[in-house]
């Protein structure tokens, strides 16, 4: 009967309604593509430095710590047999790691030279970009960041200065042949990739490398040596804890969007309910009972958060779509800062995010109902017939 | 409710918390009305008269003093026990009708069987009927910003009416209405009432009901102060 009578006021009363559903549609849509966007910055992070930097995971030589520059010196040695035979396969590729002084502009900067063999397609680097240039003494791949840092331009020739295997300092002029765009600041800042091959000659230490990153799907060697096995668990285990990191802050986030949302669907409640004050004194002296007044008002929040969900679909579903589709381009770069930023931000709708939103948004909407409407069925229906506001 | 006596009140007192000090609204009111009566209460503005008929519908209760209606006494009843006597036996009709705006005419006629649970088939036919009864027939599927005053109280009357009740109480029913929709108004009151022995009681100060009633009690600051039984309604001449 409830259920009828609340349906019958919902769809009768057009204007009230649809502003109602309005509000809470539109609060519905903002937490859920804030939150989408949210997480899209996260997974992005995560996807990318796999795509650039991790692919399947590594192998890494024992002495070597990406965190300590110090232990660089000493990270190379020839490949363990199974690792090479992956390398030889194309289902791996090695990379040489050396601290290195550069010079750019008469400037001294430190730099991580990086080796890398430019016909490798394992990660989604430009690597390509190093093959060729016979004429060139030693070509150069960096990043933009990098690239602003120093102030090199594609063509720019700068001294590079290292330590060989030999403990031997030694320079040559390496020369800037790509500038590549990447969302990983890590592969872009205080880097600078050469081929593998040349690395090797220039710091002594043919046929060795520092870590070989292997594609997806490679099952784990047998005889890796005293190489390190880095699967991607490991590998990116410091995104997933910066993520951690960043859990409370995203519950705070959603808080706020929640409260802010709680807030103007209240008004939009709280106004709608106490309007009805006379209507609901009416309803009392044709003999309905204050729990049935409070339960009809309620129930007619909860159809009204049912249908606010249908009309997020209908309103802000082809929006929220096309924003998952081609995403928000964002007007700053954010690499420098260290950020992996996507140049687009893409929103990322998890069913987990649709569903608790959801329950979330219909749990507030009830709540939001039933205070209003418990008050003012708690009134005299003398002064609910005349439209009294309940204190 | 097997006897005449539709409502018995004994030494009813009803004050206000006004401030820190108290108003008496009604003094010391003893009534008896039967079954089948077209009672008007009349009195001046501030006489009591709305405060009687909202205790007697159960919507107030009294300060002092013992109120039955319909057999029932309100002074030991809960507001579940109160609203089920008021959605079985009683009907209400307002000054400003009251209606709801988002309901059509059928709609809000259609409500309190909604609430009695009367099933849909025997629910439509009431309505009809109640409809019928008043004259609105055309108008079933309006809502009442497309009615006039004198339609919207019509409707008002059929909501009042449609689930056959033993008592109906009218608080001002002609106060927004000139004298035609008025008289035609309490010529429908006064037809209901004698077809289906409902007992109506007003609230009014308004010279024209006055014609129609067969008993007036006088009221003035608080206090029945005349019972009057006309025997012969000049509107019946």
């Amino acid at each position: 009967m409830l259920l009828k009578i609340a349906l019958k006021n919902l769809l009768g009363a057009r204007l009230r309604t649809f502003l109602n559903i309005l509000v809470t549609a539109f609060s519905f849509f903002l937490i859920l593509f804030m939150s989408a966007m949210y997480d899209g910055m996260l997974q992005h992070a995560k996807q990318v430095t796999m795509d650039t930097e991790i692919a399947g995971g590594a192998y890494w030589h024992p002495e070597y710590d990406p965190m300590d520059p110090m232990t660089f010196e000493d990270a190379h040695s020839a490949l363990p047999t199974e690792v090479e035979t992956l390398v030889d396969e194309k289902k791996a590729f090695p990379v040489l790691v050396s601290q290195a002084s550069i010079y750019p502009g008469g400037r001294i900067m430190p730099a991580i030279m990086k080796g890398i063999p430019p016909g490798q397609n394992i990660v989604n680097m430009p690597t390509d970009a190093l093959f060729g240039y016979e004429e060139i003494t030693l070509p150069v791949l960096i990043g933009k960041g990098m690239a602003s840092d120093t102030k090199l331009e594609v063509g720019d020739a700068f001294t590079i200065r290292w330590l060989d295997a030999d403990r031997t300092y030694d320079a040559n002029e390496g020369t800037v042949v790509h500038i590549m765009d990447t969302e990983n600041f890590k592969l872009d800042i205080g880097h600078i990739w050469i081929p593998l091959n040349k690395a090797q000659t220039m710091l002594a230490m043919e046929g060795e490398a520092t870590y070989v990153t292997y594609e997806k799907g490679v099952p784990p060697v047998l005889d890796k040596g005293d190489w390190i096995p880095r699967d991607i668990n490991y590998l990116v285990q410091d995104m997933e804890a910066i993520i951690e990191a960043d859990k409370p802050g995203a519950q705070v986030m959603y808080l706020i969007l929640l409260a802010l949302a709680a807030m103007g669907i209240f008004n939009a409640q709280v106004l709608s309910i106490f309007r009805r004050g006379r209507e609901i004194g009416t309803l009392m002296a044709i003999g309905m009972t204050r729990p049935r007044v409070v339960g009809l008002f309620t129930l007619e929040g909860g159809l009204n958060a049912v249908l606010a969900a249908v009309a997020t679909l209908i309103f802000f579903g082809p929006i929220l779509w096309y924003f998952g589709e081609f995403g928000i381009p964002l007007p700053i770069d954010y690499t420098e800062m260290g950020m992996i930023m996507a140049k687009r931000l893409v929103p990322v709708y998890t069913i987990g995010l649709v569903v608790s939103t959801t329950i979330l948004v219909s749990i507030i909407v009830l709540i939001v109902s039933y205070i209003p409407s418990r008050r003012i069925a708690r009134m005299k229906p003398t002064d609910a017939l005349r439209g009294k506001a309940a204190a | 409710m097997e006897n005449n006596g539709v409502i018995t009140i004994n030494n009813l007192v009803k004050r206000f918390p006004v401030g820190g000090d108290f108003f008496t609204a009604l003094k010391n009111i003893d009534l008896t009305l039967n079954k089948g009566e077209f009672t008007g209460m009349i009195g001046p503005s501030g006489s009591g008269k709305t405060t009687l008929l909202n205790i007697i519908g159960g919507l107030d209760s009294p300060t002092e003093g013992q109120v039955s209606v319909l057999g029932q006494a309100l002074n030991d009843t809960s507001h579940g026990e109160r609203a089920r006597l008021r959605r079985k036996h009683m009907g209400f009709i307002f000054q400003s009708y009251n209606l709801l705006p988002v309901y059509t005419v059928f709609e809000n006629v259609e409500l309190p069987l909604i609430l009695n649970k009367i099933d849909k088939d025997e629910r439509r036919s009431m309505v009809e009927q109640a409809i019928e009864s008043v004259g609105l027939t055309d108008k079933m599927d309006s809502r009442p910003n497309m009615l006039s005053g004198g339609e919207c109280q019509r409707t008002a009357i059929a909501r009042a009416i449609v689930h056959q009740p033993a008592l109906v109480l009218a608080d001002e029913p002609t106060a927004n209405l000139d004298a035609e929709n008025s008289h035609h108004i309490m010529k429908i009151l006064s037809n209901l009432n004698q077809e289906l022995s409902t007992s109506f009681i007003f609230a009014t100060h308004d010279e024209k009901i006055m014609a129609y009633l067969r008993r007036i009690i006088h009221l003035d600051d608080g206090e029945i102060t005349e019972d009057e039984i006309i025997d012969n309604p000049k509107a019946h001449d």
